[in-house]
């Protein structure tokens, strides 16, 4: 990113208003989890375990990048991985691959039981 | 909006007037229908994924994926301006809506032929070693879009692609 922040930005605290908010919204999920090892500085890694995402026939696992807030002091970007909850169990197994670069050192889960909480946001 | 989100809207505005015409003019199978349902719905989400003005690091975005990107910014004032800008009031409607229309617009992302597992798709028979169905002649039961859910997706989907211009930098 060429933008030059002044501000710090407190991955941890976004990384949980997310999934918190991705919980509510989407009925599919059941569970996300968050995996900072190996992230960049302003890089947020989700893995979200969805019921109702189909599995892709070649077995490959694609996260999705959204670039947020382009251009602003909070630019940064949110790295959601969906997988199945058969894929999740494989891939603590060892028998499936997390993308390129993503690390399960040090991930911990979002409980959805926290989902339910009116989340904190900006402009208030 | 910057001219490589033009491109892929141009693209979902085409998919999308097809899909219409099709709905409107009747005795169109299903299978038609959800195509171009299905593509535009990716299209629209590719438009918006790059508003960066760089490649999207992926092959396939969802819709569900998109809507929930755009209903959850962190920033109240724009999660407002884009639950206004889909015709709701709060946002806080515009994440009930994603949420109740979900489990639809899951099986809608789920029927691209890559993701549906030899199983029904629009495009080809299945099963592929021993084709017995062909998507003609099949229901989609899973993917009415004439009920009350079926209906405010498509409400959804048509403000996604007439109004992108006014999220596209969002």
């Amino acid at each position: 990113m060429s933008t030059v922040h002044s501000t710090t930005f407190d991955k941890v605290s976004w990384a949980q208003w997310y999934a918190q908010q991705h919980l509510k919204t989407d009925p599919g999920i059941t569970a996300v989890y968050y995996l900072p090892t190996g992230a960049g500085e302003r890089d947020i890694r989700l893995v979200e375990v969805n019921t109702m995402i189909g599995e892709r026939l070649d077995d490959r696992l694609e996260p999705i990048d959204f670039g947020i807030d382009f251009g602003e002091e909070t630019e940064h970007r949110l790295v959601v991985l969906d997988v199945s909850s058969n894929q999740w169990a494989r891939i603590l197994k060892k028998e499936m691959p997390l993308p390129s670069g993503w690390s399960l050192d040090q991930w911990f889960e979002f409980s959805p039981s926290s989902a339910s909480k009116e989340a904190d946001d900006s402009d208030e | 909006m910057n001219d490589f989100q033009k491109i892929w809207w141009k693209q979902a505005q085409s998919d999308f007037e097809i899909l219409q015409r099709f709905r409107s003019q009747g005795g169109v199978s299903p299978c038609h229908v959800l195509h171009y349902l299905q593509m535009c719905t990716e299209k629209i989400a590719k438009a918006y994924a790059w508003r960066g003005n760089r490649p999207p690091g992926f092959t396939h975005l969802g819709f569900v994926g998109f809507l929930k990107l755009l209903a959850n910014q962190h920033s109240r004032l724009k999660r407002e301006k884009i639950a206004s800008i889909f015709g709701y009031k709060r946002s806080n409607e515009f994440q009930g809506r994603i949420h109740s229309t979900a489990p639809l617009s899951h099986a809608i992302e789920r029927l691209a032929p890559a993701l549906a597992k030899d199983g029904p798709n629009p495009e080809y028979p299945w099963p592929h070693a021993a084709p017995l169905y062909a998507p003609v002649a099949f229901e989609f039961a899973d993917c009415n879009l004439e009920n009350s859910t079926g209906r405010e997706l498509m409400r959804i989907v048509g403000s996604a692609i007439s109004r992108f211009p006014e999220y596209a930098n969002i």
